[in-house]
């Protein structure tokens, strides 16, 4: 693994580079087809056209020379008046004997031109107009050539040829290549700069994302990525971060919360021993007395034990490293063993404890913890109904769940305490003065904490005057 | 018997001194664990109370070179974390038994007694102590002759006290071992229970027989020391 500190690659890793070389290639590619295609078939289309026109020349010019091919006057006449005001040079009609040989030139330059000779073997008949294009060694252009083979009137076989100068054909495909070219460059650097100018301003918003992103630290959790109202992918995005430091902020604030909390709760505990010790140590004492203040300081020892236990339970649980066991257990005997254990207190106190239980019902998951869930409510119950109130532990089923209520018929808690019963070191009794040592606050989150683990929910209800219902589903199993 | 403590921090060191030599151990401690290891390898121990973090060599590298040269003494290990794993890898490295701190000394006690006693069968029944008996059994108490009225809970307790007569019992163990809770309620619940049964088995007799260490637990024993 690189270390976090390593610059990252930049130049060709940007989205801006490539985006703007993608542009490009793609453009570019484009281009080069178009004009491919557009100049294959522009060269194509013109020299169909002169192939036609020539076809139709040397045609017409071998029914006309059939009569008088053996008399080169007469040939050189009707070269002559088919030509007519012809510029020279741009069209030119021979006349060729059936073994090659010049016999009639309409232009006295193209006497000696070395063209191909139409297969004369197969026939005179075989194909009436064939085309070639020749190069000419006194040309620097190559010229066409239409032919055609005739008998003449003398019997034998001659060749009646219709040349066209390719010159101004070529002159026309090179000027469309230089165009072509041109508007290639141009469109190249007109995608190049566009993708540069695009992806700049669609990559705007992720750099000032970026740069904020950079600015929000553990002490500047509160600030949020700017929007646009756009509405566009990025803007969503944006938003979807915000709620993400949303959620950040709101751990780390209870986190602290929790810290702070923590320290506090350690505090006094720690205040009282010192405190003692400090009382004791100031005169002398008697063994008695000694003893005493040592067997109090134990019980807040025990304290500050189970404090940093319930701590690491719910730190573990924060960090998903509560190992569960998933076992069919019987919840009626879980309620029963600890409905066994609270008895006497609750009968001591003037409780009556009740239970409505169901040995069918089979519980997925971690004995030792859901007795542990059981006997905190339980614990609840007994110690804020009251005397002479009743505290019934029931269940039911509930479709592919097992709902378990533990309801007393005490006082109730007030609905503003109701939201934040399950919140750490959270105490609706602040002001409770009855016997025994106060809960740290702890109790309902590790509840909620193990039941939410084995995939169940936790709720209470209450009205004042009416008593508590604390309800605990669990996921039930067949066993 | 004689017992090695191999623990770094003083205060931790000086107090299972203390209590373990007034528990009429004879007792080592070695602060590192290079030296608790040449300790344990050259003297016979009857038990070892290992801390898991030390300095220069840990507790678990100690453990298994003891178990690799065949050192079999019975090894306690103590460990400020509680995390599963360190529990799994100490056992499989061949430790006997586990202990998390802060944890209660009686409850070291009980556990290297317990350590200490095994192999020797303790199958005396019924168990007796002063003219109290019990027979785990046919689960019935007598005391002077005379049948107790206990409750299967109360039956239940007397029993684990019974079982570990003489031995002083920390709140947390009794929790655990008759109601199988893992978490010291704080409250005085168990005091109820202890109270209830006390009237059964004392209340009519002359010597009480179940006393209170009060902040720690309960013992069973005739006398009060």
């Amino acid at each position: 693994m690189s270390s976090a500190k390593a610059p990252p690659k930049r130049r060709l890793g940007t989205i801006r580079t490539r985006l703007t070389l993608w542009s490009a290639f793609v453009t570019t590619a484009v281009c080069v087809v178009l004009c491919g295609v557009l100049y294959i078939g522009f060269a194509h289309s013109l020299q169909h056209e002169i192939d036609g026109f020539l076809a139709g020349e040397v045609h017409q010019m071998a029914a006309l020379l059939a009569h008088h091919a053996q008399d080169p006057a007469a040939v050189q006449a009707s070269f002559a008046l088919e030509l007519g005001a012809r510029p020279r040079g741009v069209l030119v009609f021979r006349l060729k004997s059936a073994d090659g040989r010049v016999l009639v030139s309409s232009d006295t330059f193209a006497e000696n031109w070395q063209t191909p000779m139409p297969p004369l073997d197969q026939g005179i008949s075989a194909e009436p107009t064939h085309f070639a294009t020749a190069n000419i060694a006194e040309l620097d252009y190559p010229v066409r050539v239409c032919m055609q083979t005739f008998t003449g009137a003398d019997g034998s076989h001659y060749v009646a040829e219709a040349a066209y100068a390719l010159d101004r054909m070529y002159a026309s495909l090179a000027t469309f290549r230089t165009v072509a070219i041109v508007a290639l460059v141009v469109a190249v650097a007109g995608a190049v700069g566009g993708g540069v100018i695009i992806a700049g301003r669609s990559l705007r918003p992720v750099e000032l994302i970026t740069k904020k992103a950079n600015e929000i630290g553990a002490q500047r959790l509160a600030e949020r990525l700017p929007l646009r109202g756009t509405g566009d992918e990025l803007d969503r995005l944006a938003e979807t971060l915000n709620r993400m430091l949303e959620r950040v902020e709101d751990h780390v604030r209870r986190v602290r919360q929790f810290t702070a909390d923590a320290s506090h709760e350690l505090r006094s505990p720690l205040a009282v021993l010192r405190g003692n010790a400090e009382v004791i140590l100031a005169r002398q004492r008697s063994a008695e007395e000694l003893r005493a203040t040592i067997e109090q300081s134990v019980e807040h020892y025990d304290r500050l034990t189970r404090i940093a236990d319930d701590l690491l339970l719910l730190a573990k649980g924060d960090a998903g490293e509560l190992r569960l066991a998933r076992e069919p257990v019987c919840f009626a005997d879980a309620i029963r063993g600890v409905v066994d254990l609270y008895g006497p207190l609750a009968e001591e106190r003037g409780i009556v404890l009740r239970t409505e239980l169901n040995d069918d019902l089979l519980v997925c998951g971690d004995p030792t913890y859901l007795r542990q869930v059981l006997s905190n409510l339980i614990e609840n119950a007994v110690k804020y109904a009251g005397a002479g109130k009743q505290v019934t532990v029931s269940m039911a089923e509930a479709g592919d769940m097992i709902r378990s209520t533990v309801r007393d018929n005490g006082p109730g808690i007030p609905p503003e305490h109701l939201p934040h019963l399950f919140d750490r070191f959270y105490r609706a009794d602040q002001a409770w003065s009855g016997q025994g040592p106060r809960g740290c606050g702890l109790g309902l989150s590790i509840c909620r904490m193990i039941v939410e683990a084995h995939g169940g929910t936790i709720r209470i209800e209450s009205q004042p005057g009416h008593g508590i219902a604390v309800v605990v589903s669990l996921p039930r199993t067949g066993g | 018997m004689r017992i090695l403590v191999i623990e770094d921090d003083p205060g931790m060191a000086g107090f299972l001194h203390k209590g373990l030599r007034e528990a009429a151990y004879a007792v080592d401690v070695a602060d590192d664990g290079h030296e608790g290891l040449r300790l344990a390898c050259n003297h016979p121990y009857d038990a070892v109370v290992l801390d898991l973090m030390l300095p220069g060599l840990s507790g678990f590298a100690v453990l298994r070179e003891l178990r690799a040269r065949d050192i079999r003494t019975p090894v306690i290990c103590l460990t400020a974390r509680d995390s599963v794993d360190d529990r799994v890898r100490g056992l499989d490295l061949g430790a006997d038994d586990y202990l998390v701190k802060p944890f209660n000394f009686a409850e070291l006690l009980a556990r290297l007694r317990a350590l200490l006693r095994r192999g020797q069968t303790v199958a005396t029944n019924p168990i007796s102590v002063a003219d109290l008996s019990v027979d785990v059994v046919a689960r019935t108490a007598h005391r002077a002759g005379q049948r107790l009225d206990l409750s299967p809970t109360e039956f239940a307790l007397l029993e684990f006290l019974a079982r570990h007569k003489g031995e002083l019992l920390p709140r947390t163990m009794i929790l655990e071992h008759v109601w199988d809770l893992k978490q010291d309620p704080l409250t005085n619940v168990l005091e109820v229970h202890v109270n209830r049964l006390r009237k059964k088995v004392d209340h009519r007799f002359s010597v009480p027989l179940i006393h209170t260490i009060r902040g720690i637990g309960y013992v069973l024993r005739e006398g009060t020391s």
